[in-house]
């Protein structure tokens, strides 16, 4: 019985996640015209980026013991960090505060679907990822394809810095999200939740080496801005061998996944729903 | 054979008078902030406490449809958001289906459906038929009885030909059709709606209550409405319970809160000629003005004598009787609290 149970809630849970990326996929082609726009704008900023780190790395051989290879390859984890993180917990902690804060929420939270699942993954916008994030990657990628061979990566690093990127993404998820939950109290959300989505991705620019010893612990615990993307790299890289940071991690992500079930807990106990 | 109608009959006379919602003492307290000055509020911000339901007590049979009847803040909203499990109650118990709502458990939320007349849970960008395709997936129902279920929901409801169109193109009261479409296209076994017929025009509203009407009869759906029309409760509802300042003022049939007014009539006057106020407030309390219109309030009793007298002392063109609306028989019950 308990197995036909867990049998169910894994069922329900990818028909939501199936059927939301579809009907997502289907609402971000209903204006084509902004997908353009957005592609432009990611391939302007991806373009100046990589402008910027040939200026810079024509003065300078390394930045904190990285070269420009390894900066390119720096720059490769970010752009799948940022996008992982901004179609599947921007777009849905976005979402929640608006529903919110219009009370569309009510009209889910009665639907027979495990909720924190429903609108922690309802809008998973793989438009986004094929008109915008991809596109926008490759001018990076041409320019490493060239260099791959002068990078150094250790099979057991790799596999670390994967497992880094998927635990580093579901920590982040779960601490935006967490902040997000203010709406639930206040409202209004979204300034919070940016403020969150920022201190997570403020680990972006900098490799896991180029930090001090105090910022480092404050990236792997309170504020996690330094697993998903400078850890991850560190180990793909070979730079880190410490595989205790593993084991750490997947604790860290297991309290995060812990504290989100308790915060949406306590948030739908408080929730007073948008007046009608 | 006879022995098998007999059961058949009894289990249907036992199954309507199944209790389906059991409310007891049931309250919900919110906390609002007060006013105060702008630092005052940032620093020492301070609270109180609003009750929005005050231990209210009722049951609902299958098949029932109940109105909550109430002014803006009464408590209508509330105590519905409470039987969906939207809300946690303050004090007090509630049960729907034989559940606690705000265990939000599978088979419960899979019997019952809400619409709210001013939310919308369809994509705005997307047609109906695609938010619908959503729905589909989420109550796990087989595809062609969807697409059948929706097509007959749509032609009845009349927008059959709109269920293609992206929502945000459709007209207020083609959209809340859909959210209905939406709502109940899984056969709910309690259908929650909360102001459905909010802004829309005459023949859209008729439609709905048409609808609604026929979803409790035919296929013995439980319908709980709150509305502040009352012509939606009236051509809805059979039974209807009054809320004000979060506690019951009244719960019976409908019939019984407008028989303590039978014996009060609403005279509609019409003239040919301009007559003084002064004139017509002889015969009784004067309800409504209008050019060459008086409506004025008269006791049942006196209706045949003022009717005679006014028509033989005054340019009477037309005269209309009515009962006292059901909007005036509320204004009047809540005037006096």
């Amino acid at each position: 019985m308990k197995r036909l149970e867990f049998k169910q809630a894994i069922k329900i849970r990818w028909v939501i996640i199936k059927s939301c990326t579809m009907f997502g996929f289907r609402e971000s082609m209903a204006y084509s015209l902004n997908n353009w726009g957005n592609l432009l704008s990611m391939v302007v900023y991806m373009t100046t980026y990589l402008i910027f780190l040939d200026v810079l790395f024509g003065r300078i051989k390394m930045i904190a013991g990285y070269g420009y290879a390894e900066m390119l390859f720096f720059t490769l984890i970010i752009q799948v960090n940022y996008y992982l993180m901004f179609v599947i917990t921007q777009a849905n902690t976005e979402r929640l505060d608006t529903s919110i804060n219009t009370g569309e929420l009510d009209l889910w939270l009665v639907k027979p679907v495990p909720a924190l699942w429903f609108v922690s993954f309802r809008n998973i916008n793989l438009g986004e990822l094929l008109f915008s994030a991809l596109p926008a990657t490759i001018p990076l990628l041409i320019i490493l394809s060239g260099k791959w061979s002068i990078l150094a990566m250790p099979f057991w690093g790799v596999m670390a810095g994967i497992l880094c990127i998927i635990l580093g993404q579901i920590i982040i998820h779960c601490f935006v999200f967490i902040i997000a939950m203010t709406a639930f109290f206040t409202g209004e959300g979204k300034q919070a939740k940016n403020l969150s989505v920022e201190l997570t991705m403020f680990g972006d620019t900098i490799p896991f080496e180029g930090y001090p010893k105090w910022l480092k612990y404050v990236g792997i615990s309170v504020i996690p801005f330094i697993i998903s993307t400078a850890l991850s790299v560190s180990f793909i890289l070979g730079k880190n061998i410490n595989y205790y940071y593993l084991i750490y991690i997947i604790a860290l992500a297991l309290v995060f996944l812990w504290l989100k079930v308790v915060a949406w807990k306590f948030a739908l106990r408080h929730y007073s729903s948008a007046s009608s | 054979m006879e022995i098998c109608f007999e059961t058949l009959f009894i289990s249907i006379i036992i199954k309507n008078m199944e209790k389906i919602i059991e409310v007891k003492n049931l309250s919900k307290k919110f906390k609002v902030s007060v006013k105060q000055g702008f630092l005052r509020s940032l620093f020492i911000p301070k609270n109180k406490e609003v009750i929005a339901v005050d231990g209210i007590s009722f049951s609902v049979k299958r098949g029932e449809a109940v109105a909550f009847l109430g002014p803006n803040g009464a408590g209508k909203t509330t105590t519905l958001k409470m039987l969906t499990g939207l809300l946690y109650p303050s004090n007090g118990s509630v049960r729907v289906l034989n559940t606690i709502p705000v265990e939000r458990k599978y088979n419960f939320l899979r019997k019952i459906a809400l619409v709210m007349g001013n939310k919308s849970g369809l994509s705005w960008d997307l047609s109906a038929r695609q938010s619908f395709d959503l729905f589909e997936s989420i109550y796990d129902l087989k595809h062609e009885e969807a697409v059948k279920t929706v097509d007959n929901l749509a032609k009845i409801l009349e927008v059959e030909r709109n269920l293609d169109m992206p929502i945000r193109k459709l007209s207020l009261g083609q959209r809340l059709k859909m959210e209905l479409i939406g709502a109940i296209m899984h056969n709910p076994e309690v259908v929650f709606l909360d102001e459905p017929t909010l802004g829309l025009d005459v023949v859209a509203k008729r439609n709905i209550r048409e609808f609604l009407k026929k979803i409790n009869k035919e296929k013995g759906v439980t319908i709980i409405l709150t509305s502040h029309d009352m012509a939606d409760i009236e051509k809805v509802c059979d039974r209807v319970i009054v809320i004000n300042h979060g506690r019951i003022m009244f719960d019976d049939a409908i019939g019984k809160l407008t028989s303590k007014y039978r014996d009060r009539k609403y005279l509609t006057l019409i003239f040919t000629e301009e007559v003084a106020l002064e004139e017509i407030e002889k015969y009784g309390k004067v309800i409504d003005i209008k050019p060459l219109t008086y409506t004025i309030e008269v006791a049942g009793e006196d209706q045949a004598r003022v009717i005679a007298t006014v028509s033989e002392k005054l340019p009477v063109d037309d005269i209309d009787i009515t009962h006292v609306p059901l909007d005036e028989i509320m204004a009047d019950m809540f005037r006096r609290g």
